[in-house]
């Protein structure tokens, strides 16, 4: 601790600002400004200006764009606290350098999940105050907007303040503009072998808390889907399991290409080495064997026993106007899976494969969430409708567009609050 | 002091989200009239939520308060 205190600035560039930074900011301010443009004429005209219109009659798909990135936004954000938790509490060395990314990028990715329900919505602030007034807990979305958006964003905010506050401690103690900030931070933190003891004990009965609560909240999400007997293509009971597997497998994609860009900030490379993106990689590459196999698990089902409103359904991802995106995605997933084995199989890893891997996967679990949404509403009725069609428009991209700006603004504001890399190795 | 500030914290948030969940919202079961659709008290699904969200907070209990000489855990 006395030799922290001859050190005069903030590591990894807490703090400081750099021409580089202004312009990337300004950048993404201007993309946030036409998604917020974007929304406004939503909020104004209704979901009349959107792609988005009722099933059956009016041939649509009333859950488009928004519900894709509210799926993906919240299953990226439950995989990154899961492999950060888990990092932490099996105390995996390495791994210990992407847990504070993983946290931030949770908590962000959690956000815009929740601002994506909105969106989604056409009288949000309704749909706020209805929500808590008169949830269902029989409904899975009472679970779902319950448990994830409240409880787990909550959890992961304490679980991010009290993992930060010996770094908080630390900080506070250095000549920077910030030092109240980490002052209160800190909270009295003091760095003794009984704080010490009290921080291990509650951070494995917050990782015991948090993981139980992740896993059951994310898998109402799947259950949403799941549990819809009228609608073939969305009732199977490896919905839950395939969200999970498929919010860890994109959370550590995630993690890949943020990780392998946070090795640019000065003083980072040497702790995000190649050990820490090769144990993501396998991770990537093992669960993205298990999705592929629940995958074909589903579409053998669905192929063999399903009834004609289910063969519709499965036709229009493997033939039918679905198939271009379901075979690329596929495709993608595959590739990714290659490339990881491959690297597993002969123990050799490459950074630049395995962010090629990470950018596969991270395109393809869009696109499976898409393909998870849009094709049952499309193609799967049980009346006898025509096959509809769905073509987001430019105000949803728009919107999209500026929830993924706005997340990435949060997060740089977070790198200059935040040193992205633990700086107090007593734990170790 | 601690510990009981703790465990008091944990167990209120575990009684209001067990409370609110299954005698302040909607009836669970098979519906079988309109009492099924709206919860029995308003905002049982706040209450919910607030329970959940005291049962972490208890962490932050556990871990800011400042230190005493009676306490042992």
């Amino acid at each position: 601790m006395a030799t922290v205190n001859q050190i005069p600035v903030l590591p990894y560039g807490v703090g400081s600002v750099s021409r580089g930074w202004l312009a990337a900011i300004a950048l993404l301010l201007l993309v946030f400004v036409v998604g917020a443009f974007a929304y406004s004429r939503q909020f104004m005209y209704g979901e009349e200006v959107t792609g988005l219109s009722d099933v059956g009659t009016r041939g649509g798909a009333p859950w488009g764009l928004y519900v894709v990135f509210v799926i993906y936004f919240v299953g990226v954000s439950t995989g990154l606290m899961l492999i950060g938790v888990v990092a932490e509490l099996l105390k995996i060395g390495h791994m210990r350098a992407i847990t504070r990314i993983a946290e931030g990028l949770a908590i962000i990715s959690l956000l815009l999940g929740a601002m994506s329900v909105l969106a989604d919505l056409g009288q949000p602030l309704r749909g706020i105050l209805n929500f808590f007034r008169y949830a269902h807990p029989m409904s899975p979305f009472f679970g779902t907007f319950t448990l994830v958006v409240s409880g787990a964003l909550f959890a992961s905010v304490i679980y991010l303040f009290l993992t930060l506050r010996p770094d908080a401690a630390i900080l506070a103690k250095r000549k920077s503009g910030l030092s109240t900030f980490y002052k209160w931070w800190a909270s009295g933190y003091k760095d003794t072998p009984a704080e010490r003891a009290r921080r291990e004990r509650s951070s494995i009965w917050l990782a015991f808390g948090i993981l139980p609560l992740r896993i059951l909240a994310y898998s109402t999400l799947g259950f949403v889907f799941g549990l819809q007997v009228g609608r073939p293509g969305w009732q199977s009971s490896l919905q839950a399991p395939g969200f999970i597997i498929l919010a860890v497998v994109s959370g550590a994609a995630l993690l890949i290409l943020v990780a392998a860009a946070a090795r640019h900030i000065p003083g980072a490379r040497e702790e995000l080495s190649i050990p820490v993106f090769s144990w993501l990689s396998n991770l990537m590459t093992i669960l993205l064997g298990v999705y592929l196999y629940f995958l074909l698990a589903e579409l053998l089902t669905t192929g063999y026993t399903s009834t004609e409103a289910g063969w519709r359904v499965t036709s229009s991802l493997l033939i039918g106007q679905f198939a271009v995106l379901n075979w690329l995605s596929i495709g993608m997933l595959s590739l990714a899976t290659a490339l990881g084995g491959w690297q597993l199989i002969r123990r050799s890893y490459s950074l630049s494969m395995i962010v090629i891997a990470g950018v596969l996967v991270t395109v393809s679990a869009i696109l499976q969430r898409y393909l998870i949404v849009v094709p049952s509403l499309t193609t799967g009725h049980l009346l006898p409708y025509e096959e509809g069609t769905y073509t987001p428009t430019l105000i949803e991209y728009g919107v999209v567009l500026g929830l993924l700006a706005l997340g990435a603004l949060m997060f740089v504001a977070f790198l200059k609050l935040v040193p992205i890399l633990a700086i107090h190795k007593e734990s170790d | 002091m601690r510990g009981f500030l703790t465990v008091l914290t944990v167990l209120v948030g575990l009684l209001l989200a067990i409370v609110s969940y299954l005698f302040m919202a909607s009836p669970l079961g098979i519906a079988t009239d309109e009492s099924f659709s709206s919860p029995r008290v308003p905002f049982a699904a706040t209450v919910f939520v607030i329970g959940v969200a005291l049962v972490f907070v208890s962490a932050v209990v556990y871990e800011v308060l400042p230190d005493s000489d009676s306490d042992s855990i």
